[in-house]
């Protein structure tokens, strides 16, 4: 069976279940997805004991990354603080690593000591691209409108995080996310019908699959039942009666003729099943000693999400895909050094309480928490901010992690070599087809899969980053 | 007329040459240019004053941008005006750095209060350096203020016109250039028309002249000759715009649009008045045009028997409360939760509710969200920002954008306060925030669309960008050089004496004056003020053929349907280009269009499958409210209107009124969730927010507010806050079910409840047991039960 067959026929699978089971609900169909996988697909899911979650952290905005971790040797450190003026970090609030050649921004202390643990691993320049493309190409292509080799929408948020997390090229070109994409090939790793792909920040396009859906919790508040659909929450006589009615107006709603109506049936069913199927997980959280800082919205994603990994072997899941967000403030187009200061410093406790608390609860080496963003951001200056720029670096962290630097260092040359115009936006050298595709690998995804979700790979020589174990 | 790409950087010249369809004159705009730089120097004239220096500006212009740095000496030399008592007397050499194109020299002059004749002086330019002169001199004119016949109030505005093109020949746009007062000498100023929409040669012929307007009138016209054609288009648009007034100063309205009437195109579709007002009819039009239906609002809009009527009285109505009076009495700039409140009462309690309906999906347009660390504690301006969208909800859109543009809340929330022009030695250039998001978000959009608001696509397949990131860093450049009223350019926006509520001001020393590359091919002047860069290149985005489809299409959303047709959307956007007087952008208009199309009307019957849209969960819940009378209890300790504990409330709800996470909004007007909407090409923006979280909390708030409070005493007497329903009358309706289920159809569904979920909806009423509480508690029951219904949730 070529492969084109393979996916046509697993998509046609996927459909006809869409029609028995009259929308996209994760909970009621992953079941029977993990059938069609199991017959078609081949994702690796190891022994008994091979489980492994997946965090995505996204920092909505655009992070301006070349402040997070920075040159340090003289010579490197002098070109980026004469390119960024104001801006430029001071060379004493750089945190070196090993070598002295680079080092983290102090507000990164925490994920500093995780890099010096050898738990970390820098992508350096890494963004949207269809392929590998150099400046002259891309001033090229500009010039003569044809556009077919550069991501569409640079620079602009909606589309680089639609791009970033789709891996494609094209904004009009696949609406499924990657992450989404990949939670349906491992599905068949999970022995029960529990979901397994959570968000605790809101709806993303990352982990919308071709035909499923994250469940979006909220990332502090108890998951209560559903009043009106639970009769045992009641104590009015005719409670029974009133939520066998409920149910089956949801049942009535998805065979509308109505589109919208069926799938207010099917989000509200899914709400309901939610909400029955977690409430208890989560009333059996264990007592996390690591110290998380309430106020810090990352943290607080960020432990929900370690109280759901803890929780997997109870749901019966080897296989986790999560989403947390850094909220739109990450956006510094002004007041950036004292905005960009107290936001790192919400990413790094984030980032390091997670890690302590994983291996206070011995489950570090089979998490993988990585970070991505709209963009890198421009490394000139507009008096107090910056603006919308293009790649930018990225940090991998988990104990299945091979620590080190990834990638290449953009030269900081404005107008130079990897600028696309003159205001010092990085072209990427790496692409997120490759930087994806890496952690898809390690979950298990079969290189056929892979393939289809991520289909400008073969454009680059290098598949995978070699970062994960 | 094909938007060239630029391409500015020196290297790639030649590439910029081979295109094909491109305005040399654009690519040329770079360093590559072999000819030295000509300078140019304009006239200037201002009041003395009584008392103290004021100065007059004088702009020192190159015909390109300066590919070396150019400098040039200059002097001043009295004609009447004497250096020393009429003027500051000055000489240097001005440098204008490589990669600008302009410069000022400021002159001070002195005032007096001594009645004389207009004095003059000049300022002489030599010795250039790497540029040569086309113009050496400048006459400044200081214009006396004191006698009886120069008031120095008198200042020159001009009037937009519009003329029908006719067929053929040509016809003459008149526009009118005032003075206010009659004035002792002749008085003249330059003028010079620019492109919007309309083409030079083609629509009408461009001038570039001098208006004299002899002493003792009070206006002069300018005639400018439009050439008629047959073809079926858009109406277009030039403007004119005057300077380098002698013997007078410019007033506010330097700058006027012109309109070439197109007298070819079929006028926009008569719209259907809506008489023969059923309960059901009525119903279905208030969810869309109100906070929703209630008993008396049914009855009000069936006894009228016209929702164009409705329409028109709603659009009569005076404004209604605002928020800053109530936020600034109760609150301060960080208490947000009065600000909640108020909204909460205007939605739910006024009768202004379509003018609310609006401003509600401009909120959603417009976006500023407090949610943002930057307006957290900026809660007086949030409300003022609201205040704004209030009062210009039924204006026209030109105003609110430029509005929208100059609140200093906007300012903060997308970084236009205090943005400077490029400045080498600091190594920095415009803050292009601003630039970008009143494109993408407030007015044309990410692609070029026909007016039925479907993308154009392009050669390489793919949709044709509206703009580029040239464009943006060109109208970067334009939202330079302004800052909060009444302070200092660097006020920082957290201090309690800044103005969060005027519009900004412009500082022309941060400002930007090199030439701006605009859209469809205008370019602005060099030397041009804040004031009147930022008025052009408002003009540009308002002109360019987008803003009608996309702007319609994002309120038709909000309003009726998440899915319109194309045909609808064409229809709405029509009104927008005409309101079929010749105006383009009366948000009056659009509504109407909106609400009275026949899409709206019977959407539900001629295409059941897609129309409509889901409730919003702040809908559902003023709903509730409106509809069964809910009061607000003042509690002792707070004065929380509609709900206590407002951020755990509308956290969970998912949604509060200019709180977003973005600027994108709570959800993107192209949400499609994965499944069969996705696959049929439907979109469903409110679904972006119903997820598992927010739908089990929305559903049991709803829950706790209808099955708590249950009768009068309780209403009455409760000791806690919070926002009691009045159920009293429908419980006394509920011994006859059939009676009940015609009231709740009637407010709630627009008396459109299925036979099916009526009968099982009764048949569960009816075992609800006879005792003291089976009344209300039946009508908890079914309110609940339709409330939270998918046929209730979507809107149709």
């Amino acid at each position: 069976m070529s492969k084109k067959m393979n996916l046509n026929r697993r998509i046609f699978l996927q459909r006809m279940l869409l029609a028995t089971a009259g929308g996209a609900t994760f909970a009621a169909t992953q079941g029977k997805l993990q059938l069609i996988n199991s017959a078609l697909a081949a994702s690796t899911c190891g022994g008994a004991d091979d489980k492994k979650s997946l965090v995505c952290v996204f920092l909505h905005g655009g992070n301006d990354s070349f402040n997070m971790f920075l040159p340090y040797e003289q010579t490197a450190y002098d070109i980026y603080d004469s390119v960024r003026g104001d801006l430029a970090v001071p060379r004493n609030e750089i945190l070196p690593i090993g070598g002295s050649e680079y080092g983290f921004h102090s507000a990164m202390a925490g994920v500093k000591d995780l890099y010096d643990e050898g738990a970390v691993a820098v992508i350096r320049n890494v963004g949207s691209l269809i392929q590998p493309i150099v400046r002259d190409e891309y001033l090229e292509a500009v010039a003569s409108r044809n556009f077919s080799k550069i991501p569409e929408g640079l620079f602009a948020h909606n589309h680089q995080q639609k791009l970033w997390q789709t891996s494609a090229g094209i904004v009009g070109g696949r609406s499924a996310g990657w992450g989404g994409q990949v939670a349906e090939a491992v599905a068949v790793c999970n022995s029960s019908n529990n979901p397994f792909s959570f968000s605790v920040s809101g709806n993303n396009v990352w982990q919308t699959g071709r035909t499923s859906l994250p469940m979006v919790l909220h990332p502090s508040r108890s998951i209560d039942l559903m009043e009106g659909y639970e009769a045992s929450i009641d104590n009015d006589s005719w409670a029974q009666n009133r939520a066998n009615l409920m149910d089956q107006y949801l049942q009535e709603a998805k065979s509308d003729s109505n589109f919208l109506k069926r799938q207010a049936g099917n989000t509200i069913e899914r709400a309901k099943l939610s909400s029955s199927q977690l409430g208890n997980i989560l009333d059996n959280s264990p007592v996390i000693q690591t110290t998380f800082d309430a106020n810090n919205d990352i943290s607080v994603q960020l432990r929900r999400v370690a109280e759901l990994i803890y929780a997997r072997d109870t749901l019966g899941l080897k296989r986790q895909i999560f989403f947390v967000a850094g909220k739109g403030s990450w956006d510094t187009h002004t007041g950036q050094t004292a905005q960009h200061l107290e936001l790192m410093e919400t990413l790094n406790g984030g980032l390091h309480s997670f890690y302590r608390t994983l291996e206070e609860l011995g489950l570090e080496d089979s998490v993988t928490t990585f970070t991505a963003s709209d963009f890198g951001r421009t490394l000139t200056s507009n008096g107090n901010g910056t603006d919308h720029g293009w790649g930018g670096h990225n940090l991998v962290i988990g104990g299945a992690v091979k620590g080190g630097l990834y990638g290449s260092m953009p030269s900081y040359e404005i107008g130079g070599v990897d600028d696309c115009g003159d205001k010092g936006r990085m072209i990427p050298t790496l692409s997120v087809n490759q930087y994806g595709a890496t952690m898809a690998r390690w979950l298990g995804v079969s290189e056929l899969d892979i393939e289809q979700i991520f289909p400008d790979l073969a454009n680059f020589t290098s598949k995978d980053l070699g970062i994960l174990t | 007329m094909i938007h060239c790409y630029l391409v500015r950087l020196a290297f790639v010249f030649a590439l910029a040459l081979t295109l094909s369809g491109c305005d040399l004159s654009l690519s040329v705009d770079g360093n590559s240019g072999s000819q030295t730089p000509t300078l140019t120097i304009s006239d200037n004239s201002t009041f003395e004053g009584d008392s103290g220096r004021k100065p007059l500006n004088f702009t020192i212009s190159l015909n390109k941008k300066a590919p070396e740095a150019v400098s040039v000496d200059y002097s001043l030399t009295g004609i009447q005006a004497t250096a020393g008592s009429d003027f500051v007397d000055k000489s240097g050499t001005l440098q204008i750095p490589s990669g600008e194109s302009s410069a000022v020299i400021s002159v001070e002059i002195i005032g007096d209060s001594t009645e004389e004749e207009g004095e003059t002086f000049s300022l002489n330019l030599s010795n250039p350096v790497n540029a040569s002169l086309a113009d050496d001199q400048a006459i400044g004119t200081i214009i006396d203020d004191d006698g009886t016949s120069n008031p120095g109030v008198a200042s020159l505005n001009v009037s937009d016109s519009a003329v029908s093109e006719g067929d053929s020949g040509q016809q003459q746009l008149i526009f009118v250039v005032t003075t206010g007062l009659a004035i002792s000498v002749d008085i003249s100023v330059e003028y010079k028309t620019g492109n919007q929409t309309a083409t030079v040669g083609d629509d009408y012929e461009a001038a570039n002249g001098t208006l004299t307007i002899p002493a003792g009138e009070t206006s002069g016209l300018i005639s400018i000759a439009v050439n008629g054609d047959t073809d079926t288009e858009s109406n277009e648009y030039f403007t004119i715009t005057l300077s380098s007034p002698v013997n007078i100063v410019l007033g506010a309205n330097f700058h006027a649009t012109g309109t070439i009437l197109d007298d070819d195109m079929a006028p926009p579709p008569p719209l259907d008045p809506g008489t023969g007002v059923s309960a059901a009819k009525a119903g279905r039009f208030l969810a869309q045009a109100s906070f929703g239906a209630t008993q008396t609002s049914i009855d009000e809009l069936i006894s009228l028997d016209s929702l164009g009527q409705w329409i028109e009285q709603q659009f009569a109505k005076p404004l209604g409360p605002l928020q800053l009076p109530y936020v600034d009495a109760h609150g301060d700039n960080s208490k947000k939760w009065f600000r909640h409140d108020i909204w909460w009462k205007n939605v739910v309690e006024s009768d202004d509710q379509l003018r609310q309906r609006v401003t509600f999906a401009l909120s959603q347009i417009f976006v500023i969200s407090d949610n943002d660390y930057t307006l957290r504690n900026s809660q007086l301006g949030v409300a003022s920002y609201h205040d704004m969208l209030y009062a210009n909800a039924f204006g026209n859109y030109r105003d609110l954008l430029e509005k929208v543009t100059l609140h200093p809340v906007m300012g903060i929330y997308l970084s236009m306060i205090q943005n400077e022009k490029a400045d080498q030695v600091r190594n920095i250039r415009p803050d292009e925030n601003y630039a970008r998001e009143i494109m993408q978000l407030f007015s044309i959009g990410l692609y070029e669309l026909n007016i039925d608001g479907i993308p154009r696509v392009g050669s390489d397949d793919r949709p044709v960008p509206s703009y580029s990131q040239d464009d943006i860093e060109e109208f970067a450049k334009v939202y330079t050089g302004w800052s909060f009223k009444g302070t200092n350019w660097n006020h920082d926006a957290i201090e309690s004496d800044t103005n969060l509520t005027d519009p900004l001001e412009a500082w022309q020393e941060h400002h930007d004056v090199g030439e701006k590359y605009l859209l469809n091919s205008v370019i602005l002047a060099a030397g041009q003020t804040a004031e009147i860069d930022l008025q052009q290149a408002l003009d540009n985005i308002f002109y360019h053929q987008n803003v009608g489809p996309f702007i319609s299409k994002l309120l038709i959303q909000r309003l009726v349907s998440s899915n319109p047709s194309p045909a609808y959307v064409a229809r709405v956007a029509q009104y927008f280009n005409n309101n079929g007087n010749g105006e383009r952008g009366d948000l009056k208009a659009v509504i109407k269009a909106i609400l009275l199309d026949e899409e709206a009307r019977e959407g539900h019957i001629n295409m059941p499958t897609t129309f409509g849209k889901l409730r919003e969960p702040l809908m559902r819940f003023s709903h509730l409210w409106r509809a069964f009378n809910a009061i607000a209890r003042d509690g002792v300790n707070n004065e929380q209107y509609f709900v206590q504990g407002i951020s755990t409330f509308e956290g969970d709800l998912g949604q509060a009124i200019l709180r977003s996470p973005s600027v994108f909004n709570f959800y993107l007007p192209e949400y499609s969730p994965p499944g069969e909407l996705q696959n049929a090409g439907l979109f469903g923006p409110e679904f972006q927010i119903a997820t598992e979280g927010n739908l089990v909390n929305t559903n049991n708030l709803l829950h706790e507010h209808i099955y708590r409070f249950n009768n009068v005493d309780e209403r009455i007497n409760s000791s806690s806050d919070g926002t009691l329903l009045d159920l009293e009358s429908e419980a006394l309706m509920a011994s006859n079910i059939d009676t009940l289920l015609d009231y709740l159809n009637k407010i709630l569904l627009a008396s459109s409840m299925s036979d099916e979920f009526r009968q099982n909806l009764k048949t569960h009423l009816a075992s609800i047991t006879a005792d003291s509480d089976m009344g209300i508690n039946r009508v908890k029951d079914a309110i609940f039960m339709i409330m939270t219904s998918p046929e209730y949730l979507i809107q149709q």
